[in-house]
């Protein structure tokens, strides 16, 4: 036996106590938490009103086949608003006009209790263009989530029917909008559910109310009816050999590029050098030959062709496409004839992936092609995007990752996101459900994996983000203790997880043209070759060294009294406001080419130039008359050097400074002269996710003190609060506490009062003493809730909107937080960015540059901008002009837009004076050495004043303004 | 004693004629050269003479910047300071390295060899990578390093690397470095392949006993003109440290942590558009680069004796 030293008896020792306190731990299990401070288990159901999954299955008994019921839309409620007659009339009948914003009700009887779809017939008179977007109300409540938003489709069209050239490139024609009348019914607008929304009605009068969101239209008729129901294929190929119809003998081509009408401006055709195949063909100059898939993918979109057909008789319908977006997926379309789908089966037709040009009839889903009757003459063919098979899974995937991220919002809750992975957390104690959950997700996610499997025919790399995700959920299931592990990678598959069904929701196609051909000649083959091709590539690259691809539209030769040259500062990403990319500058040229030019008689040549050039071109003396989108900076610079024009003795100056807000002059302003006229404004908001905020039972913070419970609230559950650090952030609090940056006569800064003193340690407070993060990513963040509140620019939305699609509807903004002062007000006042237009004082045409400006910054130049362009890039693009009326026409969401305006009213522009670059870079250093060093607030902030101080000094003797 | 002639003009004239063809070949280079690096230098100095201010010149003020600079710059100081720390550091240090991992390369057989050249030199030329050091670093308690610290629990708050002046200077030294292994470990690859191999078996016949010996006494000898390349490279380059500086930590730095006299520069040139000062400052770490490379030529030519 060994001998018993004291060491080994003390070891001994310990060894038998870490034993006996595991019994201590696990016998812990079963005491009683009654010390837990944490909240019992939440509704899971946080906005409190069901899905549509939900509610088809609380009637599902519910009867399908019901007569049909028209409402006499004359006869609404008394309390309606927002509604006036029209003078369209529909089918002779007069017709009601609802604005924006209207809401309103009618009270109808049912008969026959069961499942109701509704149509309407609606007539799309202008409005802004927007998509025109309601939510619809039985018996005041909306019955499940996807009715609180639905649209209706407008119709668009090509201006010109003939190609437009500029120059030898051919360009796209102009958009416009179709008014018509037309009818739809009520559809769900993720595309999860393919077939029209339903609602269950009992016996009895009901009462039906539709609340306008966005747009008006002019109401013809609505009426409730059975889901409409299509014959099968096969039915509808007996009744062909029954009718004895017979295969036609002739075809007909016709280019998918012309076409007749389409539900966006943003459907337009582009042209695709990739191919020797493709017609028109092209290898050199630009020559719009096919629809893009990128930009006819979404849910919601249509496309309708004409076709003149020569025959009588039986067709296959073939098509000349792409799909080369998803490998193993497939994109959808379902196709109407004349408006109406001819059988079940064309409600979704596959298109398998291909790398190359195919021609591919249309078919089941085996390859055997289905086959149509078309009699002589004009008939219309149409292809709506649609999830087609996948709209099932796609939909459940959906309801999975809000599960799954009000799972992880627990779990993060208990542990903080950095958990301790060798620490305890006791989940099944305090969080049973939700590790029911995680169980019940990893087998419905099986079961989705399973199905799109089997639908898509492939599994690999498809699914693969489902595999890892159910990998990770069962280990944590299995095993709680596993959890704080795993919760890292869980979090990032749900994100992954979400990403593909974002991707999934895209149903890209591109198509060159379409042919129908006598029923049962059409084969599948593809439609180009490499040898072709190489030859091809060889052309265009040849070619390559002739063109001038960077010209935007035509250059014009001589430098004429009638023409001006306009700069545009290039920048490559288009969630970012300042500068232009190319698309940009095509539609500003357009703009001006088509609006601009005819009316002035003056031509404009725009450029796109690298940031940067336009001082070097000032040095050189060949700076350009007019310079478009330059910082927020730039102009005072510039003008105390004489390099721009004071617009303020130009004539007609009064009238156009109404357009703007008056602080959105300010950084241009110096003494009487305005250097320049602002295009964007931006200022910041605070960005708050609505189910948090419902589920966690929080408030929206109206003054600082609100501000400081919150975060507190928010720090208990291991959430933080975002506030931005450093310059943006002390100007809101100096100027809501009503410090000025500047003396009067801005020879020197107030950075040294005792507001600014006080602002500034409030500001630092936030960080060192309330513990917020300094440096956060928040849109990842704000995404997976950690950050469910934050102050943030409002341009911030476009990026959010696009990077964050999971939780689309569950977050807006708001104003920010302000003080109160003595008589109760509350200021919320926040600092304003941009960017302005100057004219170069070098510039020979002052006048005609001055009316371009005048022109570019009035309302319809401001309105067609930014609808162009969120209406081609969708709303990352979405583009905050500083023109009042302008701005006040962008779609924003209702709650949102009430928020803008609020906020709207205390925003300030941030004076430029000579020396004011060295403001934000010492009040930045001043805040990095409280940060970081943790010196003292008040004397840091002396000392960098004296330093900001003697550098406007400084300037202001270079430039003898003493 | 040898007797030097005086050599007449026409004499010279002469000796140019016969090597013409030498001339002309060098003269395009030489054009490129004197219009884009010696014009330009010459205009700088004018420019440090007067007040240019980007847009248009006023005056004449002589030596004025120069004053200026020299007595009442605070910040040149402190830039002053960060260059010669990143000089001293980056360059010997990133010299030797050089030297040594091509030293060590070279021992290897060929085909690994290229690989791990490849390997280092990478991070030169592939433009922007450097970047990926702020990911690393990044300020937020998810960025890779913060979030593996947290978790170990060695730091209690995120680190904010690039914003706080006592991280600043040592990470971007360690950025520098790793950039640090550009065109000289090339030429010094190629060197070491040049040298003659009988040298070294002469020299262990001769008694050289250890590596250390060889490495003095015959590989750096053999190896002067590339040394001296590379020593030119370093010192220009670790004088010129600017953008990649501004790519990590942003401009300017917090504190003028690693604000360098290129950032002097940039900052009096571009942002308060002082551009004649400006060229005073260019023209300074000009004379500052020739001073450095002169004496480290006149050092090096001594090894080896």
């Amino acid at each position: 036996m060994p001998k018993l030293t004291w060491k080994r008896v003390i070891s001994l020792a310990i060894v038998a106590f870490i034993i006996s306190g595991e019994f201590v731990f696990v016998s812990a299990d079963t005491v009683d938490n009654n010390n837990v401070t944490l909240e019992a288990e939440t509704d899971w159901d946080f906005i409190s009103v069901p899905s549509y999954s939900e509610y088809l299955n609380l009637h599902k008994d519910a009867d399908s086949s019901v007569p049909e019921i028209s409402i006499d839309i004359f006869d609404y409620e008394k309390d309606s608003t927002g509604y006036a007659k029209s003078e369209i009339k529909y089918k002779n009948k007069d017709a009601l006009l609802t604005h924006e914003y209207s809401d309103m009700g009618w009270s109808f009887p049912v008969e026959k209790a069961g499942f109701y779809t509704v149509y309407i017939d609606y007539y799309t008179i202008s409005g802004n263009g927007n998509s025109i977007e309601r939510s619809i109300l039985f018996d005041g409540k909306v019955p499940f989530k996807e009715a609180g938003s639905f649209m209706l489709s407008r119709t668009w069209e090509d201006k010109n029917k003939e190609p437009v050239y500029l120059g030898q490139n051919q360009v796209r024609s102009e958009q416009i909008q179709v008014e018509n009348w037309t009818g739809s019914y009520l559809l769900d607008t993720s595309g999860y559910y393919t077939t029209p929304l339903k609602f269950y009605l009992s016996e009895g009068v009901h009462t039906l109310r539709i609340s306008a969101v966005r747009e008006p239209i002019v109401l013809g008729g609505i009426t409730l009816r059975s889901s409409p129901e299509y014959s099968s294929y096969a039915d509808v190929l007996k009744g062909y050999q029954d009718k004895g119809y017979k295969p036609s003998t002739k075809d007909y081509k016709h280019q998918a590029e012309q076409m007749n009408l389409k539900s966006d401006p943003t459907i337009y055709p582009v042209c695709d050098f990739g191919s020797a195949s493709m017609e028109p063909y092209t290898n050199s100059v630009i020559k719009l030959n096919k629809i893009s898939g990128d930009k006819f993918k979404l849910v919601g979109q249509w496309v309708e062709w004409e076709l003149d057909v020569p025959e009588t008789g039986l067709y296959d319908i073939t098509l000349k496409y792409k799909q080369q977006y998803y490998d193993g997926g497939f994109s959808s379309r379902g196709l109407l004839i004349d408006g109406e789908y001819p059988f079940e089966e064309a409600r979704y037709i596959r298109f398998p992936y291909n790398d190359k040009w195919y021609i591919k009839p249309i078919a089941d889903n085996d390859g055997n092609s289905y086959q149509f009757h078309l009699p002589e003459g004009k008939h219309t063919l149409r292809l709506n995007v649609t999830l087609g098979d996948m709209a099932d899974a796609i939909g459940q995937v959906q309801d999975i990752v809000y599960e799954l991220n009000g799972v992880y919002r627990k779990i993060v809750t208990i542990t903080g996101v950095t958990p301790d992975i060798y620490r305890d957390y006791e989940f099944p104690v305090l969080i049973p459900e939700a590790i029911e959950k995680i169980g019940d997700c990893s087998d419905e996610l099986e079961k989705i994996k399973d199905e799109i499997s089997k639908i898509s025919g492939t599994s690999g790399s498809y699914v693969a983000i489902f595999e890892k995700l159910i990998v990770d959920l069962d280990i944590m299931y299995k095993n709680p203790r596993k959890i704080a592990g795993k919760l890292k990678n869980m979090k990032d598959n749900v994100s992954g997880l979400a990403s593909w069904m974002a991707e999934a929701q895209n149903q890209p196609l591109d198509i060159d043209w379409i042919k129908i051909v006598p029923a049962g000649t059409a084969v599948t083959e593809k439609a180009e070759n490499t040898w072709d091709n190489i030859v091809h590539a060889a052309k265009v690259f040849v070619a390559s060294f002739n063109m001038d691809y960077s010209a935007i539209g035509s250059q014009y030769e001589s430098d004429s009294e009638e023409e001006i040259k306009v700069w545009i500062g290039s920048n490559s990403m288009i969630t970012t406001v300042a500068g232009a990319g190319r698309d940009q500058s095509l539609i500003i040229k357009q703009m001006a080419d088509n609006m601009f030019t005819p009316e002035h008689k003056i031509r404009v040549n725009l450029q796109l130039v690298a940031p940067g050039t336009l001082l070097t071109s000032i040095i050189a003396g060949r700076a350009p008359d007019v310079s478009l989108q330059s910082a927020n900076t730039e102009p005072m610079n510039y003008a105390i050097r004489d390099a721009v024009c004071d617009l303020s003795v130009l004539n007609g100056f009064d009238e156009v400074k109404q357009r703007f807000e008056p602080y959105a002059l300010t950084p241009y302003t110096f003494g009487k002269k305005t250097f320049g006229l602002p295009e964007t404004l931006q200022y910041p908001v605070l960005f708050y996710r609505k189910d948090i905020f419902e589920e966690q039972n929080l408030s929206l913070p109206n003054t600082w003190k609100d501000t400081y419970r919150l975060i507190i609230a928010l720090q208990k559950n291991n959430m933080q609060f975002g506030m931005p650090s450093g310059w943006q952030s002390y100007l809101m609090l100096l100027y809501q506490n009503g410090g000025q940056l500047y003396t009067e006569n801005a020879d020197k800064t107030l950075m040294d009062s005792d507001t600014s003193l006080q602002s500034f340690k409030q500001l630092t407070d936030l960080y060192n003493s309330y513990g917020q993060p300094v440096q956060y990513d928040f849109l990842n963040r704000f995404r997976s809730g950690e950050m469910p509140a934050a102050i943030a620019d409002f341009t911030t939305y476009n990026q959010l909107s696009v990077f964050a699609p999971e939780i689309k509807n569950l977050w807006g903004f708001a104003p920010v937080p302000g003080t109160e002062d003595a008589n109760g007000n509350i200021d919320r006042a926040v600092a304003s960015s941009g960017t302005s237009c100057i004219i170069l004082s070098s510039s020979k045409k002052i006048n005609e540059s001055w009316e371009f400006l005048k022109w570019w910054t009035d309302t319809p130049a401001q309105t067609a901008y930014s609808r162009e362009l969120e209406s081609i890039m969708g709303v990352a693009a979405r583009y905050p002009t500083a023109n009042k009326e302008a701005f006040s026409r962008i779609s924003w969401s209702k709650d949102n837009s009430e928020s803008l305006k609020k906020q709207a009213q205390y925003v300030f522009g941030v004076p430029e004076v000579p020396g004011s670059y060295i403001t934000p870079r010492y009040l930045d250093f001043a805040f990095q050495a409280v940060i970081n060093q943790k010196e003292d607030a008040g004397d840091t902030i002396l000392n960098y004043a004296k330093q900001i101080n003697l550098e406007i000094s400084r300037k202001r003797k270079e430039f003898n303004l003493n | 004693m040898a007797v030097t002639e005086k050599i007449g003009f026409k004499s010279r004239l002469a000796m140019i004629k016969k090597d013409q063809v030498g001339y002309l070949f060098a003269l395009p280079y030489l054009i490129l050269f004197f219009t884009f690096t010696v014009l330009p230098i010459g205009i700088s100095i004018f420019f440090s003479l007067t007040d240019f201010n980007s847009i248009s010149i006023r005056n004449f003020v002589g030596f004025d910047n120069y004053i200026r600079l020299i007595l009442n710059d605070d910040i040149f100081i402190i830039a002053l300071k960060n260059t010669l720390i990143f000089a001293s550091i980056t360059g010997p240090i990133g010299y030797l390295l050089c030297f040594f991992f091509a030293w060590a390369v070279n021992e290897i057989r060929p085909k690994l060899r290229a690989f791990l050249t490849l390997c280092f030199y990478a991070p030169s030329i592939s433009g922007n990578a450097y970047l990926i050091w702020t990911l690393l670093f990044n300020g937020d308690s998810y960025g890779y390093v913060n979030s593996i610290l947290l978790k170990m629990g060695l730091i209690n708050s995120p680190i904010r690397y690039f914003h706080d002046p006592k991280y600043m200077m040592t990470i971007c030294i360690l950025v520098v470095l790793w950039l640090s292994l550009g065109t000289s470990f090339l030429v010094f690859i190629a060197g070491f392949q040049g040298i003659d191999k009988t040298l070294y078996e002469a020299a262990a016949v001769d008694g050289v006993r250890s590596r250390w010996q060889e490495l003095w006494y015959i590989t750096v000898p053999s190896m002067k003109p590339q040394m001296m390349f590379g020593a030119v490279m370093s010192i220009t380059s670790s004088f010129g440290i600017g953008d990649v500086l501004t790519g990590l930590v942003g401009f300017p730095s917090t504190q003028y942590a690693v604000h360098t006299i290129q950032h002097h520069l940039q900052d009096y040139g571009g942002a308060r558009f002082e551009m004649g000062y400006a060229s005073a400052i260019a023209t300074v770490l000009f004379a500052l680069m020739l001073g450095s490379n002169l004496l480290v030529q006149k050092m090096l030519s001594k090894v080896g004796e």
